[in-house]
């Protein structure tokens, strides 16, 4: 079967060795690869009771086998560990360049076991693998360490590294790779860290087969399609700092630790202020004609300098609508920062905002942190955020994350998360379905398992009333399958969330690089199968219904003036409903039944 | 009038869907691949620039690279301008790579290759942007002076 390399290369650690071993294709058959198969290699070869930051955890570089075909945004790949954030099985992706250089190598998958005893990286061109010393490297910020591994190896090398907050175990530290991109969530690049893996360089110049290619044809004209919708027109012009203005206008955007869900200084720091005053220009990941990405600078004359990618929507309302920043540049430099030092803007907003609520309340002081963190207090944000990055100070403290903090400080409901994770940027209390998602994707609060933006606030493919329960639970459910698969088979989810039928088109692809017909309901069911081993293996690690939470916020809390006022997530019932069609137990865990109906054995 | 490959450095966004659809063009065998390393178009991002540059032949009027060829594998075609390689008389000494200073033509195991403008080509349909368009005239000089500026 064509589209996987058929090679996955195993690096341990602590003895050095490096082994090349085919790929199990009984495995990738009914995991497919990416997120999917990742997770069920970690299924049965991970010690489940490990430390996720200790040298038994391992961490999965994985890629798909749609990766660098012709299929419609084909760049990604995923980091699949143990979370040392939520404590669960998790999967972290990017796209950018490096993807293509490492399925290009000609490998599926890298598994990454054990711990060195000194900093190195790990450095691939085709088939001559080797770890090489990292300490003069070590502590560089992810755009100097980049540039450093490429002078090292060649010129062509693409490079995932972390950076000082990786180093430094930050609970939320990213894998950054192609300057900007990252694999940011549930702290991957802590894992990293954790190991002293600084970096892993890639060059590949294998070819990826398909059986099929005509069949990918089709995605030039359907790129062009969405590009030509109105939609895509906006999000190509705009990129994600698009959602400012809808989520604004839908009253959705979080704001001041998602007590609220409308920012008065949304106009400061949307799409087209972006336009104005940082954008440099427009760019692509490899083999994607979306052209979402944001190449920027801060322009002379502001009070910061940097220059980088972004900011994404996820972090103009993380460290801007979220903590009351409306000042573009700061939050433009904070986004700066986090891609230095190698962090998660969503969660590191998800903290800060913690921290002002705490503030607020007299529960954290100044004496504590080193200085007053008032709400909207855009350089105290930015000199915590270092402090975070780099292991200083209160910076430690809140460098475990925003639970750790609330909990520690007493109040553990001003952490707005779920399993530890903070939210992304789409209010639960505009669109309850969001809320379900949060509650029941595997890694807490993420919004890339299945997102339900499309239908609940754009009405596609139908309309779906977005404060009422009703209804949410098939259609989450239906998100999460499909999007399971996708990105397992090495998709973007942009491209597919915004046509109306996704899913077939990927079935399509998928079918002419395997060479066997793929129907959309045995795509599906791959996606299901996905989605129930991680739950299993969620199960294995202790969570069940107990953890599939909301913050009271959320449920409790009415939602204030404007569309959608007064609404609450009701999660229990949706929850209930959820367990009962997904085949779960009341408790929320897959039956044997269940397990045995989608071959999970 | 030569007819060649157009390339608008302001539209690109650095996607390399060009190079993707080319290497997908010249699969061999019935093995179908998608291998940039095969393209005849390469798009980097030139490091001091910034800028995103696919480089694609010029068809040049007068190609330095056929002056060198030792084996006489590179002419040129009478009617359309395009200038081509013969795989199988090329030895791969790589002179017409040293010669050409405009940086399109790439070794690809033990040949040079490069742009021979194929008919409808898939480069330019797979270009989302429009950077890359078939063109048929000699107005080269702006993106030669592109190319002699942003060397690979």
């Amino acid at each position: 079967m064509k589209g996987w390399m058929g090679t996955v290369l195993r690096v341990d650690l602590t003895d050095g060795s490096i082994v090349k071993e085919p790929l199990n294709m009984d495995l990738a058959r009914d995991y497919v690869g990416g997120r999917g198969l990742a997770v069920r290699m970690l299924y049965d070869e991970l010690p489940m009771t490990c430390d996720p930051l200790g040298p038994e955890n391992m961490l999965v570089f994985i890629n798909g086998p749609l990766t660098m075909t012709g299929a419609l945004s084909s760049g990604r790949y995923m980091i699949v560990t143990k979370s040392p954030l939520t404590g669960t099985i998790c999967s972290s992706n990017s796209g950018g360049y490096f993807p293509q250089a490492f399925k290009c190598a000609g490998y599926d998958a890298i598994v990454i076991s054990g711990c060195s005893n000194k900093p190195v990286y790990l450095w691939i061109n085709d088939d001559q693998v080797e770890l090489r010393d990292a300490s003069a490297i070590w502590g560089t910020d992810t755009v100097v360490a980049q540039r450093a591994i490429k002078s090292e190896t060649h010129k062509e090398a693409k490079v995932a590294c972390i950076g000082p907050a990786g180093e430094n175990l930050v609970r939320f530290a990213a894998v950054m790779n192609d300057d900007s991109r990252a694999a940011a969530r549930s702290g991957v690049g802590a894992v990293m860290g954790s190991k002293n893996l600084k970096a892993l360089a890639i060059r590949g110049s294998q070819g990826v087969r398909v059986t099929n290619p005509e069949a990918y044809l089709k995605s030039l004209t359907i790129s062009n399609h969405v590009k030509e919708s109105e939609l895509g027109m906006a999000f190509g012009e705009f990129g994600t700092p698009l959602f400012v203005d809808v989520m604004n206008a839908n009253n959705c955007m979080p704001t001041k630790n998602f007590q609220e869900g409308f920012f008065e200084a949304g106009d400061e720091i949307n799409g087209a202020e972006i336009i104005d005053r940082t954008l440099v220009r427009s760019k692509s990941c490899y083999g994607c004609a979306l052209n979402c990405g944001r190449n920027t600078r801060l322009p002379e004359g502001s009070k910061y300098e940097g220059r980088g990618d972004g900011p994404e929507y996820e972090t103009l309302f993380s460290l801007g609508s979220n903590i009351l920043v409306g000042d573009l540049e700061e939050v433009t430099r904070m986004n700066y920062i986090c891609n230095e030092l190698g962090m998660d803007t969503m969660d590191a907003g998800a903290t800060l905002a913690a921290a002002m609520e705490l503030f607020e309340t007299d529960r954290l002081t100044a004496n504590e942190i080193g200085f007053s963190l008032e709400w909207g207090d855009g350089p105290a944000a930015i000199r915590l955020l270092e402090m975070i990055g780099r292991g200083e100070g209160f910076g430690k403290i809140a460098g475990l994350g925003g639970r750790h903090l609330a909990e520690k400080f007493g109040a553990p409901e001003v952490f707005m998360g779920s399993k530890g994770q903070g939210f992304a940027g789409y209010h639960p209390r505009g669109m309850v379905g969001i809320g379900l998602l949060y509650a029941t994707s595997p890694e807490g609060g993420n919004h890339t398992t299945g997102n339900t933006i499309q239908r609940e606030l754009n009405g596609i493919p139908e309309p779906m009333d977005p404060f009422s329960g009703e209804g949410k639970p098939e259609y989450v459910i239906q998100r999460q399958n499909e999007t399971a698969f996708v990105e397992s088979a090495g998709l973007c989810v942009f491209p597919y969330m915004l046509l109306e039928d996704g899913i077939s088109l990927v079935a399509e692809f998928y079918s002419a690089a395997v060479g066997e017909t793929y129907t959309t309901r045995d795509i599906m069911q791959l996606g299901e199968r996905v989605f129930n081993i991680e739950r299993e293996f969620n199960r294995k690690l202790g969570f069940s219904r107990k953890d599939d939470t909301l913050p009271k916020r959320l449920t409790e809390e009415p939602h204030p003036e404007g569309i959608g006022e007064g609404n609450v997530v009701p999660l229990k019932e949706m929850l209930e409903e959820y367990y009962r069609l997904r085949g779960w137990s009341n408790e929320g865990l897959p039956t044997p039944e269940k397990l045995s109906e989608l071959g999970i054995r | 009038m030569a007819r060649r490959i157009q390339f608008e450095e302001e539209l690109c966004t650095n996607c390399h869907l060009c190079m993707m659809y080319c290497s997908i063009t010249f699969s061999k065998d019935g093995i179908f691949e998608y291998r940039p390393s095969a393209s005849r178009i390469r798009v980097s991002e030139n490091e001091p620039s910034g800028l995103y540059i696919a480089h694609v032949c010029l068809q040049c009027p007068v190609p330095a690279c056929m002056d060198v060829c030792p084996t006489e594998a590179i002419s040129m075609d009478a009617t359309t301008g395009v200038v081509v390689i013969e795989e199988l008389e090329c030895t791969g000494c790589e002179e017409c790579i040293e010669a050409c200073e405009y940086g399109c033509i790439f070794m690809y195991g033990e040949t040079a290759i490069k742009c021979e403008v194929c008919d409808n080509p898939l480069c330019v349909q797979a270009c989302a942007t429009q950077a890359l368009q078939v063109v048929d005239n000699e107005e080269i000089e702006v993106q030669q002076h592109l190319y002699r500026e942003n060397r690979l």
